[in-house]
């Protein structure tokens, strides 16, 4: 890890030919995966570009382990679970700064956009890595975009104007610049726009009968734009600040009600958010960074149901300003030890009558220690968290304090070969959001942080057989979800408690393959398979006891395959879905089919110009090329075949 | 205790029998003759159900609107009623009433709009051949069973239950929790001619035989900003000559439903040492307004519907995750059968 930082760092301003960097990169990142005591998951964006992925809920169906839950459409909203946690116990961090949403819990991945990012990297029940924020420590997994830091060459300018047209009137238009202004200075910009109309055909059937219908109000438009400023302080120093914005119309289109259609319900968002971070290196053994964010995230909810004399209206403003400090000890070489704290503030204010006006102040101290040579890595991290929170009407919740340790072991077999084997045990939590604790009539003050724990246990493989390498990855674990936090019927209002528990044992399987055929033919392939027997245990006598959760596959996996050559590259995926079952009973009227999405992708970069400083990208995708009517969630149909083009101009 | 474990052992037999049940397709039954139970399901999720019991071998068949017509019921099945060689199930969510025939095979599926939007039918009830709905767009709607057309008149805001006793409708407005009236609608100019102010939250309406006293039950109404109960359930008793309406000393009121003998059924609802719903229902004259007692000893867990038709009592009981239980009585309290409702939230029962 600490080899890529300091390549990062070395590669931000100073001109450096981007190739280089990028097979660097490449190489270096599996080798991380491949070491990693925990499981890591990482795809660069050279991978994603060859295979025509644009969005993160695409890239992530090549991922062992991690469920997407896809309500359909461009603007329906995606939350990321990993193995068959709820979404709420993924952390999201985005260039280092952790992304979270204390109202719901919920993030919408849908929103990140891809075309100017490094890499995407997903760990599961812990992290080799212990330079950063002390919060992520009390997730059960983290999803990791990095996004590229500029690379200048002696014009030192960059910029790149991108169109992209898709299917159902999808127009996406975006624009890059990156400059250095001045040797330790560079600054960025991008902005992308995306308008649809998103009304895509779907076959509906009810039984005997097939009727072809037209998702309906599912058009979304949205602007996400970026600008950053990098430079560097002192001879290790670096500073990176950086102001975001986000935001969004578009429609609701709800589930697809058998027998009438009426959807009529609308979102709006802006989110602006403003951050700086500071890293630094004092002297060999330390390395410290610090960074402080502020988020505002407005949205607006429309309900224009013609049965309500006037249309529902509701207003809610989330504020998060966040403060995290990470130092990072190295008394000798392949030994570390970190201390992380970072202090959260969270605020929710909305127009819902009874809303409290929560506020909360977290506080996460975590301590890691690693020690790292020759054939043995071994983690262990501890965090502390303690809550407090406030609330304009009523009372609030009580303080809370929660521990979460978590540990790995990785141990490389003596053989020739780099066959490793690695174990991890990790204790984490989510805490209730302000809509668990607060939410008119259903919030309860007195809920507890739902708990998750995990063992895993496993193996790695890499071998390089010179134009040709292999690394593979298997996994098992055992994981338990404690004090679940449920909504429970009562007799005129539900209320949300603690009362759930789920087992979990699964076994993640993956494989890549990586070979040169000639100079002119790169093939890689890569698939996973991942099962899951993830059953409620809460009660012997309930109907559900043992019946596998909503919403989970017991088998699903993916596979990849690109080929390169100087004309064309050309890549295909392919995502293959199990059985599941709707609701927490499994019986036959709640099984949805098992589906399989296949997408393929050509495209090419052409250079020109002098020093081949232009080019232009060319991409063309059919998605969902079978035509398979599916749904990930039960009458949120997903889009059937579709295609898009683009077309990107770089200098 | 003995008795429930039986009810228990009565289950698992019911539910072994049809674990035995394969994938759709389901059989459909003729000429039915037992218990037929709508289940609600969920909201946005098109899983409302029927299920029918047969009392001679205790079995439970499921999906059987799906059975009989090939295609699923919708979304939020909120009331079924009987009328001559009809069935009429009221679909909340799906914005239809099925009329379909005694084997359930759909006959007619009538669709209201209102300000070009169809509307949502909420609860049922016959008279003098004709069959009326309550419209949560604020509209009692009477359907004729010989062309299956409806009428619909202007009543209060979200009706929810209605009751019909001498040539009048009467219709509790629960305005969502916020109205507190019912509406008088004289059936024979189809109009509604008074408004009687009531408990807020009002749900369910039962009139005595006569016509002379109207039962209302009404739910809990909270404050919007603190959440406190500020107009708690009830029970009230109007004097239909003069107006006047009455406290009732009964709490937690869930549901009253008509009965036999001009008695009615009273559901109410408190918590177990788990917070778990239990309900029990008491038997009250509608005559003189006397309590009856206990209609059973038995305390429903997660109690969640009522209903009485043609000398039998359902009691469903659901935890909103997976199928429902029907307790079924005969009208003197003995338990004929505790059996899984094969769907989810099951809202009423009929016997055929």
């Amino acid at each position: 890890m600490q080899i890529a930082n300091v390549l990062l760092m070395a590669s931000m301003v100073f001109p450096q030919a981007p190739d280089t960097l990028d097979v660097a990169t490449v190489t270096d990142s599996r080798n991380i995966a491949a070491r990693s005591s925990a499981p890591l998951q990482r795809v660069e964006s050279r991978l994603l570009q060859e295979t025509g992925t644009i969005t993160l809920q695409e890239a992530l169906r090549t991922f062992a382990g991690i469920q997407v839950k896809d309500y359909g459409g461009l603007g329906g909203m995606k939350t990321v679970g990993i193995r068959s946690f709820g979404s709420q116990h993924t952390g999201i961090m985005y260039d280092g700064q952790v992304i979270s949403n204390a109202q719901n819990g919920q993030v919408d991945i849908g929103r990140f956009n891809l075309d100017d990012i490094k890499s995407i990297s997903v760990e599961i029940s812990g992290s080799d890595d212990i330079f950063r924020p002390a919060r992520l420590a009390t997730s059960a997994g983290v999803l990791s975009v990095e996004s590229a830091r500029p690379v200048f060459d002696s014009t030192g300018i960059q910029a790149s104007a991108q169109l992209r047209y898709g299917s159902f009137g999808t127009w996406n238009p975006y624009l890059n610049v990156k400059r250095r202004l001045s040797d330790r200075w560079a600054g960025t910009f991008w902005g992308n726009y995306i308008s649809s109309k998103g009304n895509y055909p779907f076959i509906l059937y009810n039984g005997d009968i097939t009727t072809r219908e037209i998702r309906l109000h599912s058009d979304v438009s949205s602007f996400n734009g970026e600008t950053s400023l990098y430079g560097d302080i002192g001879q290790d120093g670096s500073l990176a600040m950086r102001l975001s914005y986000y935001s969004s119309e578009r429609g609701l289109p709800g589930s697809v009600v058998l027998y009438t259609q009426n959807p009529h319900q609308r979102l709006w968002d802006d989110d602006r958010r403003a951050s700086a971070s500071y890293e630094a290196i004092p002297d060999e053994k330390w390395k410290i960074k610090s960074s402080l964010s502020y988020d505002r995230a407005w949205n607006r909810f429309v309900d224009f149901d013609p049965i309500h004399e006037e249309p529902e209206d509701d207003r809610y403003l989330q504020r998060e300003g966040s403060l995290s400090a990470i130092a990072l000890f190295s008394p000798s070489t392949g030994i570390d030890f970190s201390a992380a704290q970072d202090l959260v503030f969270n605020s929710l204010d909305s127009s819902i009558p009874g809303c409290p006006f929560p506020e909360r102040i977290t506080s996460y101290t975590s301590l890691s220690g690693k020690y790292d040579r020759s054939r043995l890595t071994a983690v262990a991290t501890l965090c502390g968290t303690v809550v407090s929170e406030w609330v304009k009407i009523g009372t609030p919740a009580l303080g809370r304090l929660h521990f979460s340790p978590s540990a790995s072991i990785a141990y490389r077999l003596p053989l020739d070969t780099d066959l490793r084997i690695r174990a991890s045990f990790k204790d984490s939590f989510r805490l209730p959001t302000f809509n668990d604790l607060y939410y008119s009539r259903i919030g309860n003050r007195r809920l507890n942080p739902e708990k998750a724990s995990q063992t895993n246990a496993g193996a790695t493989w890499t071998q390089d057989f010179g134009k040709h390498s292999i690394s593979a990855a298997a996994d098992g674990y055992w994981n338990m979800v404690r004090d679940k936090i449920v909504a429970v019927p009562s007799m005129f209002i539900w209320s949300m408690r603690n009362v759930g528990k789920v087992l979990m044992l699964g076994s993640d399987l993956s494989f890549s393959y990586r070979g040169g055929f000639s100079d002119r033919l790169t093939i890689q392939a890569s698939g996973n398979y991942s099962y899951q027997y993830a059953v409620d245990v809460t009660d012997p006598a309930a109907k559900n006891y043992r019946h596998q959760i909503a919403y989970t596959p017991r088998h699903c996996g993916s596979g990849s395959l690109v080929f390169e050559t100087p004309w064309i590259n050309m890549g295909y995926t392919m995502q293959a879905v199990g059985e599941r079952y709707t609701l927490a009973q499994n019986t036959p009227a709640y099984r949805t089919e098992p589906y399989v999405d296949h997408s393929l992708s050509l495209n090419h970069t052409f250079s020109f110009g002098e020093r081949h400083r232009w080019s232009l990208h060319t991409s063309a995708e059919a998605l969902n090329i079978s035509n398979v009517n599916y749904e990930v969630i039960k009458y949120y149909p997903m889009p059937g075949r579709q295609y898009r083009i683009t077309l990107k101009i770089s200098y | 205790m003995k008795t429930i474990n039986k009810f228990f052992i009565a289950a698992l037999a019911a539910l072994s029998l049809t674990a035995c049940r394969q994938d759709p397709p389901f059989v459909p039954e003729t000429g039915i003759q037992g218990a037929v139970v709508l289940n609600n399901g969920n909201w946005g999720s098109n899983d409302a159900s029927i299920a029918i019991y047969n009392p001679d071998d205790k079995t439970v068949a499921a999906e059987q609107f799906f059975a009989a017509n090939g295609q699923h019921l919708g979304d939020l099945g909120q009331d079924i009623l009987v009328l001559g060689d009809e069935i009429y199930i009221a679909m909340n969510g799906s914005k239809v009433v099925f009329v379909t025939d005694r084997d359930l095979k759909i006959k007619e599926a009538i669709e209201v709009e209102y300000n070009g939007a169809k509307m949502a039918p909420r609860y049922l009830a016959e008279s003098n051949g004709k069959v009326y709905v309550t419209y949560y767009e604020g509209f009692l709607g009477e359907i004729d069973p010989s062309t299956h057309k409806v009428r619909t008149t202007a009543v209060g805001s979200y009706p929810e239950g209605l009751c019909i006793k001498g040539g009048k409708a009467y219709v509790a407005n629960s305005g969502y929790g916020y109205d507190n009236t019912v509406s008088v609608v004289d059936l024979a100019s189809f109009k509604e001619v008074n408004k009687i102010t009531v408990n807020q939250n009002p749900q369910y309406v039962v009139a005595d035989k006569d016509g002379k006293t109207l039962y209302v039950c009404s739910w809990d109404a909270y404050d919007p900003v603190t959440y406190a109960v500020t107009s708690p359930s009830k029970l009230q008793k109007v004097d239909l000559a003069s107006g006047n309406v009455s406290d009732m000393d009964y709490s937690d009121v869930k549901c009253i439903v008509e009965g036999p003998d001009n008695k009615m059924f009273v559901a109410q609802g408190g918590y177990d040492e788990n917070w778990q719903v239990c309900g029990s229902i008491k038997v009250i004259d509608m005559a003189s307004g006397a309590d009856k007692g206990l209609f059973t000893k038995d305390q429903i867990l997660n109690y969640y519907s009522l209903s009485y038709s043609n000398g039998f009592v359902f009691v469903g009981a659901s935890d909103y995750k997976t199928n429902g239980d029907i307790y079924l009585y005969k009208a003197d309290g003995s338990l004929v059968d505790k059996f899984d409702s094969q769907g989810l939230n099951p809202q009423k029962g009929l016997y055929l």
